[in-house]
């Protein structure tokens, strides 16, 4: 099941990013032929005057060219046109009379021209500046007596074969090419490649400091739920849980970084390091900069844990085996800690699945306060600056990282717990 | 107000409520010669430029009387952080409300859907199955380039009124291919629950944030927009925790009897089954409810989500990070989401132990 799902969701995931990435793309008007031509050579490029998918369809008043135009608002008033008229081919004769007597150079005129043809026939207004060019004007007006509705409602089938825009951008993929950035025209390779050690070591930490931490807590809680610890220890993590992480993030920042109150530890960024430093200095300047972020990190994550672990664990100490194993004579501690533990640690195994993307989204935030150059980081420059190419290049990464974490969830739950079966072995589990 | 310390969640939540439903009138630019004169003499974007620069609420401030004393403090323009706290409130409330509104009714339909009728109670005769499989494609083609989605010129009205003539037809073809065949012919079952329960699997396996953030990132900031956007990750949550509980519900002894009793499935599930999985689910809204504050303020924090010119409380936190010494623009914002957040875990709570 995993498999399946796995695949329906990168399917929507690519199909997704081909529509933004083109909008975002035609969204770039051009003005000057240089900029004309160097968007032209890029689009041939990218393959963006391909057709987007295998297959089109569209209407019969329409084109599946129209993604050809680059100007938005030129596309819209054409594609207004031939709703209207229901003829695709006359309305592009017509815009070709237009591009021939108003030139490239001149796009912001055509613009302007495009412009006023929709507020005439929109509100049926007096005819503006577009009638000192005669030829636009006839050919406008024969435009307007055509009226061919049908056309609207009949859908064109049309076969791309394998030259379109997703077979490319899917194939380039599968052969570990994710494209360049919209934005400075990097490959999204190197700027992964650069982002992703941050993030491992960063979640890779944070995550031995949560098991570390909350797996015995829960534990000594559980067994001794009277004591003093346990009771300080259950209000602490009931509070962690609620407090917003970007909020915990900020108050570190100001109390402990910023210089006004504590300077222990520096504000952002991870250091900059010196060619004379030895690699036990380098080694304790970055620890310096990720001990902040760090615990920003893990504390939430230990709430959770200890949480979801006292549950699990109160649960268990409920259950008839454990009465059985004293009643055979076996000593408390044998019973914690050889029949207990193992059962009680199941939910870390679902924990460890839906952990890996937590920390991958988790870590959105807590870098960008402490601006750690890592995924997260990344991701949010990248989403404030539009660059579509990188964004959904990032958004499958995560989402294949979080199936791979359900998928291994599974599995360890097979190798682990002979009680769970495979839906192929049994169709009544799960 | 007896067992005040059990029930200080829903005192919280009504203060809660009435701040945020006063809120243009608790704080807004006073005037001479206005009626009601407001807590805090200034609006939430209304700026004091005798105060700028961040000024501490301890410190001395530039004032007339101390009906204009700004109380937690100013921003660096100037702002009233107070003021900005109250609107900020509004924004919350409406946010967390219109989150577990839609997200509710969304998440308590299909996940009463996929548990009540599970994967085999609703059958189709098996021609109008394959009927309706095999139309599919053309039912989207013709929604998809019929109706003129892209043309401005078109009104919305004519829109949905294409949309749903064509929905219409298609039902109707597969009413009319149903009445077509015997009662005898054979049947297949529809699996309406694996169908929900593997699309709530697909969104939930995307990252929740991310998921957030691309989708804020193609819409334009709004109140609406960033309803909608939260309230469609949120619900799978909702629906999970009622397909769950409506599974334990389903086979009851009274349910039995109420079939028994020849009543029609909507009646069961909406006079029997849903009010007693009212409870839990009012769990998993309460929760929903912290889990869309929490978001809110974290898009808000990162310059996403709401239109700028709303107040919102992690706008104040996030404008923190432009002063530090600064700390009361990110304590009292923080502990104002923080209360809400455990006033909501609390309300849960409540509502968990009234089972």
């Amino acid at each position: 099941m995993s498999f399946f799902v796995f695949y329906i969701a990168q399917f929507s995931q690519q199909d997704q990013l081909l529509q933004k990435e083109e909008n975002s793309y035609r969204s770039q008007s051009s003005n000057t032929i240089q900029e004309w031509e160097a968007s032209y050579t890029a689009e041939k490029k990218h393959g963006f005057h391909e057709p987007s998918f295998y297959f089109s369809i569209y209407r019969k008043s329409s084109s599946d060219t129209l993604n050809r135009i680059q100007d938005e608002r030129i596309r819209n008033v054409l594609s207004d046109l031939a709703y209207r008229t229901g003829n695709w081919e006359k309305v592009n004769a017509f815009y070709t009379t237009v591009k021939n007597t108003l030139p490239l150079l001149n796009s912001k005129k055509q613009q302007a021209l495009i412009q006023e043809l929709r507020t005439f026939y929109l509100n049926e207004g007096k005819p503006g500046n577009f009638i000192q060019f005669a030829r636009i004007k006839t050919e406008f007006y024969s435009l307007l007596n055509i009226s061919n509705p049908l056309n609207n409602y009949i859908p064109v089938f049309k076969w791309n074969s394998f030259a379109n825009q997703y077979h490319l951008w899917l194939g380039n993929i599968l052969k570990g090419d994710f494209g360049t950035s919209l934005i400075d025209s990097t490959s999204v390779n190197e700027k992964i490649n650069n982002a992703i050690y941050w993030t491992v070591l960063l979640s890779f930490v944070s995550l031995i400091i949560t098991f570390s931490i909350a797996i015995p807590s829960a534990f000594y809680c559980s067994f001794n739920p009277e004591s003093f610890i346990a009771k300080v220890l259950d209000k602490l993590f009931f509070l962690f849980y609620a407090i917003p992480n970007f909020w915990v993030a900020t108050l570190l920042i100001l109390f402990f970084a910023s210089g006004d109150y504590l300077s222990w530890f520096p504000t952002y960024g991870l250091g900059f390091v010196p060619d004379y430093y030895s690699t036990w200095q380098i080694m304790m300047l970055r620890i310096e900069h990720l001990v902040l972020p760090i615990i920003a990190l893990s504390y939430g994550s230990i709430a959770f844990v200890y949480k979801q672990l006292r549950k699990s664990i109160e649960q268990e100490l409920q259950k008839d085996y454990l009465l059985t194993a004293r009643a055979k004579g076996l000593s408390s501690s044998t019973i914690k800690w050889c029949q207990l533990f193992k059962n009680a640690c199941f939910p870390l195994i679902t924990m460890l699945g839906s952990i890996i993307p937590a920390l991958f989204s988790g870590s959105f935030i807590v870098e960008y306060i402490f601006s750690i150059p890592g995924m997260g980081k990344l991701t949010i420059t990248s989403i404030l600056s539009r660059d579509f190419s990188t964004i959904y290049i990032l958004l499958l990464i995560a989402t294949f990282f979080s199936m791979l974490g359900l998928l291994l969830a599974d599995l360890l739950y097979y190798f682990t717990d002979p009680r769970v079966q495979l839906s192929f072995e049994n169709k009544e589990s799960k | 107000m007896k067992n005040w310390r059990k029930n200080w969640a829903i005192y919280y939540f009504l203060l809660w409520a009435a701040i945020a439903l006063f809120a243009p009138i608790l704080a807004n630019d006073a005037k001479q010669d206005q009626l009601i004169q407001p807590l805090v003499p200034y609006s939430q974007s209304s700026i004091d430029y005798g105060n700028s620069n961040s000024v501490s609420p301890f410190g001395p401030q530039q004032i007339e009387s101390i009906f204009y004393r700004h109380w937690l403090g100013t921003d660096k323009l100037g702002r009233d952080v107070l003021s900005q706290l109250i609107h900020g409130s509004r924004t919350a409330f409406i946010i967390g409300l219109g989150v577990v509104l839609i997200a509710g009714l969304i998440g308590i339909f299909l996940g009463g859907i996929a548990g009540y009728f599970g994967d085999n109670s609703v059958t189709l005769k098996k021609r109008q199955f394959s009927a309706a499989i095999l139309l599919l494609p053309l039912y989207f083609v013709s929604i998809t380039t019929v109706i003129p989605w892209n043309i401005s010129s078109v009104g919305s009205f004519h829109k949905f009124a294409l949309l749903i003539i064509l929905s219409a037809t298609y039902l109707f073809i597969l009413f009319l291919i149903g009445k077509t065949v015997q009662q005898s012919k054979a049947k297949t079952h529809l699996p309406l629950d694996m169908i929900i329960s593997r699309s709530i699997e697909l969104i939930d396996a995307i990252p929740l944030l991310f998921l957030l953030i691309c989708l804020s990132a193609i819409t334009k900031p709004s109140f609406g927009g960033t309803i909608i956007i939260i309230a469609g990750v949120a619900w799978t949550s909702i629906a999970k925790y009622t397909r769950g509980e409506i599974l334990k519900t389903k086979n009851e002894n009274f349910i039995q009897s109420a079939r028994a009793l020849s009543f029609t499935d909507f009646q069961i599930l909406t006079r029997h089954i849903l009010p007693n999985v009212l409870g839990p689910v009012l769990v998993s809204l309460s929760f929903g409810m912290a889990a869309a504050i929490l978001l809110e303020a974290s898009l808000s924090f990162l310059g996403m989500g709401i239109a700028s010119e709303e107040a919102s409380w992690g706008k104040l936190i996030a404008s923190a990070r432009n002063d530090y010494q600064a700390w009361w623009l990110a304590i009292f914002p923080g502990l104002a989401i923080f209360i809400t957040v455990v006033a909501s875990n609390k309300l849960s709570e409540l509502f968990q132990n009234k089972n």
